[in-house]
């Protein structure tokens, strides 16, 4: 490797990276049969896994994305400006921020690559920032 | 702004926590001390936590920020039930008066 700086292909720079998993079981919601955990998960998250045909798997896909967000910008922010709308059929989903996290973590955009293999799900997230001073 | 919790209501949410991790982890209530650790010792995390302080929110109505509370457990990271304990007792006092709480 000859530089330090990863680029996205949207041209901005690599911020950090990271990574969570965890067992879809977990996130079953027949015993509540709504959003198990409101102050995790944003309404419009919640909205659109209950429109899944698992929606067990939207919630833990959402969980792992906001863990592997915090492990990539080691800074505590509100779990309901890092929203990640599961597409079933996709690997790479774009992670919806809203304004304060953008603010406060420095981040300009992130990316989920979201896998899910023998009723585990795994979620690597990329974080990039306008410029490597951001960091 | 405080709430003043009463002994009972003290002793009230050392059971529930206690007892939310013996039913999550499988274990038995006499085998979690307060220097129990959770992750170590229960194989416990970040998961089961957010649905303790779920439970938390319901029975006492209280609406401190994850951010808020992520913020103090960076600086005050809580690893065993008796920590947790404490914690808990410090939320529903507190709410997200916690961050400015020395405890």
């Amino acid at each position: 490797m000859t530089s330090s700086t990863w680029s996205s292909d949207c041209g901005l720079a690599l911020r950090g990276a990271g990574v969570d998993a965890e067992t879809v079981a977990r996130f079953d919601t027949q015993g509540s049969g709504g959003n198990p955990l409101p102050a995790v998960f944003s309404p419009r998250e919640s909205g659109h896994c209950l429109g899944l045909a698992n929606p067990a798997a939207g919630y833990c896909a959402a969980f792992c994305c906001k863990e592997a967000f915090f492990k990539a910008v080691d800074r505590p922010f509100s779990p309901h400006e890092c929203e990640l709308l599961l597409d079933p059929a996709a690997e790479r989903h774009s992670v919806l921020l809203g304004p304060e996290v953008r603010e406060e973590c420095g981040v300009e955009a992130a990316e989920a690559h979201v896998a899910f293999s023998e009723g585990e799900c795994v979620v690597v997230v990329h974080v990039f920032s306008r410029s490597p001073e951001d960091r | 702004m405080t709430r003043e919790l009463s002994q009972e209501t003290e002793r009230d949410i050392r059971e529930m926590v206690v007892g939310f991790f013996a039913d999550e982890c499988g274990v038995d209530r006499a085998r979690i001390a307060d220097d129990t650790n959770i992750i170590e010792e229960l194989e416990g995390d970040s998961l089961m936590f957010l649905a303790l302080l779920e439970r938390v929110r319901k029975r006492y109505g209280i609406g401190v920020e994850l951010k808020t509370l992520a913020r103090h457990l960076m600086k005050k990271p809580a690893s065993t039930v008796g920590q947790v304990v404490h914690l808990t007792l410090a939320i529903v006092r507190h709410g997200d008066d916690i961050v400015n709480v020395e405890l």
